[in-house]
């Protein structure tokens, strides 16, 4: 074990030894040029009652001892080393380490793990024989180091070396080893590793090839055609929002995106005049990629035999000047895609909309296995082919909620490193280290991370009176409370559900609490770049990332639903078949050879299995902390398993309805199954419904708030003129206050847009007639407001007939239930007499 | 979309040390803000300090800051005035000086470059003059830029990567934020997270359905558990004896029921009782007219009815309750009224035997009828004769005088056989015949399960009743015990 040196005038002193972080206790007219950073990374400093730092401790550590692992997670801190000798060994995919370099004192290493998230590259172990001194250094401190010019320029030579050579290897591993050991060296000598910013015009149409451009990773977009453009179509070349505009207006405009594996340029080399690129590329995302320089081949002709001979082989030479796209839907999904960053993240949550039946269960769940639920059903919409070039379109909503992303901007930004990459990927915040600036939540793109009190109000003994209150009272059940407070919090995100009894330690298989509990199967949590094709297809060699989910994508196949599927539907034929069957044969009462059995009673008791199994399913929904198979395993099983035992226990009865008991059983378990059957069939159709006509998928309170919104609105209309009143209570009202403009929401299905744009023109006229334009934009507004309000309940009602079914259903189960126990007593008791 | 004038700008930034960037937009927006496509951070740059914008084919530099001062090759420009811009032209905004690279009109580029007053001598800065600035040192820090490879990649690195904007929100989406201010990223529950129904619901569900069954259970107890079962269904031993069953039933429901309700089931329940109820001694067999009229054992001999319910009481109970003239249902097409018009009558209207007599089978299973017959020498042919003996032979052997002969000196006869004045007080042959007082002597015996309930209860198996006359169940050798004893003597048909 490491001997720790708290002792703060050593660590100063060796600071003062580091070399490259001696500029921090630099003095300036007998006072610290950093006094504030040294107070940080040396003391540590309270603000408003809150511990930040200290950053730096310093350690001992005895010969032989490791100090790093190869393939450790965490990359939390790095390392100075201030006196002694360490070695660096280096496994890989081999068998055994290999030493592949030694650590002098004044060098720092660990670094790089820390600003790629990443795990440690190497091992790294103090030579035998000598101790070795070394200032451990947190995350947070670096972004304050980096003042520094000396280490600012350090890191930044280590980030671009690492860059760099990270690339070669990876390269070299996707293409199983294709580069030669003579390329691989010069390419190291030659190129050059940049970093591009968002918006960056890396080169335009018509400009002269200067370079070669490999891209390691990060997102562009090609555009060809727009040179000869008019200007104003030029300038869409940028707005990917526009991107599906500018292939309507020009049928000659090629389009496209660019992921990382891809070289730009190639052909420049090949050949012996000046060429110029054929499009113009524009950074979509923070792009890393390395350079080389085309003058660089005219004093190296050797290296450009070597690339002409070598890198052809394994990437399509993408100077291919992008096509006008074939489907442009896919462009627009591929284009929002990649400008949200969706595509960046390692663990995305997709929900297939089409297949949400809205009941917020995943969220439940969520809260029931944090205490806070981290899951928001609001966030980026996007709609998507199916297939490629297929009609029909798939909804997808990635929600409000952490998509772990491949570099966190959350991490980044905290001030205490209380954020870190986890073993199985998950970024997730340590609540002894988050101080609760909220500086995370502010800069999180998708609103992923909130905001929670440090400490949760003790729950206040109840008393007799109040367990009973609690457990009799009917007033509508109220959710826990918004956090209030402003001060002393905590900053909560999705954490995989790692750390919690959902995913114990040994446990295989990665399980979401989230993903487990979604009843139809609408959520999943996909690696993003496997899951969207659209985007999938244009990255050159793909770069696997061990961090990247292993996700299923069951949107696209999941096996064991099927094989439910076809069993259950296989059974339903086969019991009914042989029931029907046998009953012909020996009739209901006819006893089987030998036996008591008559089929009466073996229809009676298959249909009580079933009905037996389908009532785990209510069970199983309220299990959240463990893992009890996914809940939409469950629910094919409650269904078929449902209707099996319609089908039987219909035959039990036969024709005759028995007592008034029995028919009682009869018609609420029929009740049952039918309320049942309305509600899949709801769970079908509505949910498409709905995705067609609502946009960006909506929360029913949501809904709710604007309906509320729009009315006040409609209120506030002035209608001081007669006419105008006139027109709008009567008129307007009557039109769109109809129940037939209602349904024409379901039924025609427009676009939001166009239904305001026809709303408007059928009251144009009306408008035109009216003289005092004020009341002409009064009534427009009026009729906006009211078409739009039409549309928002008609989504409200949609919300509530996905809810309807479940009342009778459940009602008529419980009867069913208590009926079916007399019976089966009755029954009992007479077979035993 | 023609409105939108974009350019191109490519900006140098040799204060931050990092690459180029060229980027499209409709104006450069120059300002403090981060999100200033030039961010220029320094207390005495404003948020947005200062723009460029391309107006009809020219460059122009817009002052946005009234506080801080913008200047353009030395000459402070008021706020919110524009200026033409031309290469070579030099910006100075707090501690930076911006300097225009190049500029096309046609292709509408602009370039800037970003130089720190660090850059410049510091104290010299106020008195050069800025032809100066453009030629000498401006090449120097160029050279520099080019020479060194001090451009920071992490820079980008580190810098804040925004979203894009969402762009409009649809009009369905709600206008007001949740939540604003320093609690926007507070923790907000959604009504997800509301179970849709209160948990007592549940408990009050089965609080209301175990009060409700408990009612049930105690006011239609039929409907949970059918009374017991009579007594003598209860037994595991023949009490009667020759037995009227095959076998004792001993409290079992199956040798009756089968699991179920049904129509085939109940016919089935028929069959055992039948099938069980077929002895020397008695066989269940129904008349014809009854089995047209689809009426079976369970018709009249309901069971579970309590341990003390007697079988054959009820079905003797149940004859008038179909045989009324109250009931208008048709069995088999046939229509049926309260026997005898009510009186439970006389065999002889006017003078005429109306009684049809018994018939064949009947007859030959009572020898002192046919003995009688005999004696008087009738045959059928004689109609009125034969049914006259017949039912004589019938009263004579089978009726004892009993306490409700209504005559006071006939009480010393009782039990004894009948006389003929028993029942005829006066006359003897044809018209003179009394026929007043026998009419209320046969409604002593024949009327006793009629319609007053009181009745009922003088009601015995030992009494006449309708199967005294109407026999159901021929072969019952049980009935009536009384008649029984008295018929010991003689010789009764036992079935084969």
């Amino acid at each position: 074990m490491p001997r720790e040196i708290t002792h703060h005038g050593e660590i100063l002193n060796a600071i003062g030894n580091s070399g490259i972080i001696a500029e921090l206790i630099e003095k300036h007219e007998s006072h610290f040029k950093y006094e504030l950073d040294l107070e940080v990374i040396v003391y540590g400093r309270i603000y408003a009652g809150k511990n930040v730092g200290p950053y730096a401790r310093l350690f001992v550590y005895g010969a032989g001892e490791e100090i790093i692992r190869e393939g450790d997670a965490g990359g939390n801190t790095f390392y100075i080393l201030i006196d002694g000798k360490l070695e660096v060994f280096v496994k890989g995919d081999a068998e055994l380490s290999t030493r592949i370099d030694e650590i002098l004192p004044q060098s720092s290493f660990g670094e790089m793990s820390v600003l790629a998230g990443k795990p440690r590259n190497a091992t790294v172990f103090v030579s035998p024989g000598v101790e070795a001194t070394v200032l451990e250094i947190q995350r947070p401190a670096l972004r304050l180091l980096r003042k520094l010019k000396k280490f600012g320029q350090l890191l930044d030579g280590h980030y671009r070396r690492y860059g760099l050579n990270q690339v070669l290897l990876d390269v070299q591993k996707a293409t199983h080893n294709a580069l030669t050991p003579e390329l691989l060296k010069s390419l190291k000598e030659e190129a050059r590793f940049t970093v591009y910013a968002k918006d960056h015009i890396l080169f335009q149409e018509g400009d002269p090839i200067d370079r070669l451009i490999f891209v390691k990773n990060g997102w562009m977009r090609r555009v060809r055609g727009l040179a000869s453009s008019p200007k104003s179509l030029r300038s869409l070349a940028s707005n990917p929002t526009l991107a599906d505009i500018v292939i309507e207006l020009d049928q000659n405009v090629g389009m496209d995106f660019l992921g990382a594996g891809n070289w730009l340029g190639l052909d420049a080399i090949f050949c012996e005049n000046q060429l110029t690129w054929r499009y113009t590329t524009t950074v979509m995302a923070r792009t890393e990629a390395f350079e080389i320089k085309l003058s660089q081949f005219q004093s190296n002709p050797a290296l450009a035999k070597l690339i002409s001979k070598h890198l052809p082989q394994f990437t399509e030479a993408d100077d291919q000047p992008p096509e006008p796209p074939k489907d442009r839907r896919s462009m627009a999904a591929a284009g929002k895609e990649i400008a949200t960053g969706i595509v960046d993240a390692t663990n995305l949550l997709v929900m297939d909309m089409d297949l949400c039946i809205r009941c917020g269960n995943c969220s439940l769940a969520c809260h029931k296995v944090h205490g806070q639920s981290r899951l928001l059903r609001r966030g980026i919409h996007i709609a998507r082919p199916v297939k490629p070039k297929g009609r029909s379109i798939q909804h997808v909503l990635l929600p409000s909620v952490c998509l772990h992303c491949q570099d966190p901007e959350c991490m980044t930004g905290c001030p205490t490193g209380a954020i870190a990459r986890f073993a199985a990927g998950q970024i997730d915040i340590d609540p002894h280290t988050c101080i609760g600036c909220g500086d995370c939540a502010t800069q999180c793109p998708y609103n992923a991370i909130s905001m929670v009190p440090r400490k949760s109000p003790a729950p206040t003994p109840l008393g007799l009176g109040g367990i009973l209150k609690n457990w009799l009272s009917l007033a509508p059940p109220v959710g826990p409370p918004a956090v209030t407070e402003t001060e002393d919090l905590l900053a909560i995100k999705c954490n995989l559900c790692k750390n919690t009894t959902l995913n114990p330690d040994g446990a295989k298989k990665q399980a979401y609490s989230c993903e487990e509990n979604c009843p139809t199967g609408a959520l999943v949590r996909v690696n993003p770049r496997e899951y969207f094709s659209e985007a999938k297809n244009t990255i050159g060699i793909i770069f696997k990332d061990q961090t990247h989910a292993i996700g299923r994508n069951i949107h696209k196949r999941d096996t064991p639903a099927r094989l439910v599927h076809l069993c259950g539907a296989l059974a339903i034929i086969t019991i009914t078949c042989a029931t029907l069957w046998l009953a012909r044969k020996y009739t209901m009462e006819g006893h089987f050879k030998g036996t008591w059995l008559t089929l009466r009673w073996i229809t009676g008791l298959l249909g009580l299995c079933s009905i037996a199994v389908v009532m785990t399913y209510p069970m199983r929904k309220q299990i959240y902390k463990r893992r009890a198979g996914p809940l939409r395993y469950w629910k094919l099983l409650h269904v078929y398993l449902g209707l099996i035992a319609g089908i039987v226990l219909l035959l039990h009865g036969g024709r005759d309805s028995g007592g008034l008991l029995t028919s009682c059983l009869m018609v609420s378990f029929d009740l049952t199954i039918v309320a049942g059957l309305f509600g899949l069939s709801c769970y079908f159709v509505v949910p498409r419904i709905m995705t067609s006509i609502e946009g960006d998928p909506l929360l029913i309170e949501d809904l709710r708030t604007r309906r509320q919104e729009l009315r006040e609105q409609l209120s506030l209309i002035d209608t001081s003129n007669d006419e105008l009143r006139h027109l709008i209570k009567v008129k307007m009202r009557k039109r769109f206050f109809s129940f037939r403009y209602l349904t024409r929401q379901y039924l025609r299905r427009e676009d939001l847009t166009m239904m305001l744009a026809s709303a408007r023109e059928e009251f144009q006229d009306d408008a035109e007639s009216l003289s005092d334009p004020k009341a002409r934009r009064s009534l427009m507004e009026a009729v906006e407001a009211t078409a739009t309000l039409r549309r928002v309940e008609s989504l409200i009602y949609l919300h509530q007939l996905l809810k309807l079914w479940l009342a009778p259903h459940v009602v008529s189960a419980s009867i069913m239930l208590a009926l079916l126990s007399v019976h089966i007593i009755q029954v009992t008791l007479f077979s035993v007499r | 979309m023609s409105e939108v004038q974009q350019s191109t700008f490519i900006i140098t930034r040799e204060d931050r040390e990092e690459d180029a960037k060229t980027i499209f937009r409709d104006g450069l927006r120059i300002g403090r803000l981060p999100d200033s496509d030039i961010w220029l951070n320094h207390p005495t740059v404003s948020r947005l300090h200062a723009g460029i914008n391309d107006i009809d084919g020219q460059f122009y530099l817009i002052n946005l800051s009234a506080s801080s001062a913008t200047t353009l090759n030395g000459r402070t420009i008021t706020f919110s005035e524009a200026e033409a811009l031309t290469v070579g032209d030099v910006l100075q905004i707090g501690p930076y000086f911006l300097e225009i690279e190049n500029l096309d009109q046609v292709s509408e580029t602009l370039a800037v470059r970003v130089l720190h007053q660090f850059a410049f001598h510091v104290g010299e800065r106020e008195t050069r003059h800025m032809s100066e600035v453009n030629t000498g040192q401006l090449a120097k820090h160029r050279r520099v830029a080019g020479s060194t490879e001090a451009v920071s990649s992490l820079k980008i690195f580190w810098d804040k990567r925004t979203r894009e904007k969402a762009g409009r929100p649809s009009p369905l989406h709600p206008r007001t934020p949740p939540r604003v201010g320093k609690a926007r990223f507070n923790w907000t529950p959604t009504r997800d997270l509301v179970r849709p129904w209160p948990f007592a619901v549940f408990i009050w569900a089965l609080v209301i359905v175990g009060a409700l069954s408990a009612t049930a259970a105690f006011t239609y107890k039929i409907a949970f558990a059918p009374d017991a079962i009579s007594a003598m269904h209860t037994r595991s031993a023949f009490t009667l004896m020759p037995a009227i069953a095959n076998q004792p039933n001993g409290s079992s429901c199956t040798s009756c029921h089968a699991v179920g309700v049904s129509a085939e089931n109940r016919e089935r329940m028929n069959a055992n009782c039948t099938s069980c109820h077929q002895t020397t001694a008695f066989s269940a067999t129904i008349t014809r007219a009854h089995l047209d009229a689809g009426i079976t054992c369970t018709t009249c001999h309901t069971e579970h009815r309590g341990e003390g319910f007697r079988p054959m009481k009820a079905g003797l109970d149940s004859c008038v309750k179909c045989h009324s003239d109250e009931n208008k249902k048709l069995y088999n097409g046939k229509s049926v009224h309260t026997p005898h018009g009510g009186t439970y009558g006389y065999p002889v209207i006017n003078g005429v035997w109306v009684w049809k007599g018994l018939d064949d089978e009947e007859l030959a299973g009572r020898p002192e009828v046919i003995a009688l017959l005999r004696e008087n020498k009738v045959s059928p042919g004689q109609t009125q004769q034969w049914r006259n003996a017949q039912f004589h032979a019938i009263h004579m052997y089978r009726v004892r005088v009993s306490a409700t002969f209504n005559r006071i000196e006939d009480m010393q006869a009782v039990n004894e056989e009948l006389a003929c004045s028993s029942c005829h007080r006066s006359g003897y042959m044809a018209a003179n015949v009394d026929r007043a007082y026998p009419r209320t002597t046969c409604a002593l015996c024949h009327n006793e399960q009629v319609f007053h309930k009181a009745m009922r209860s003088l009601t015995g198996a030992d009494k006449p009743s309708c199967t005294s006359c109407h026999v159901q169940h021929s072969k019952d050798i049980h009935w009536t015990p009384a008649l029984r004893n008295a018929q010991a003597g003689l010789s009764i048909n036992q079935d084969q």
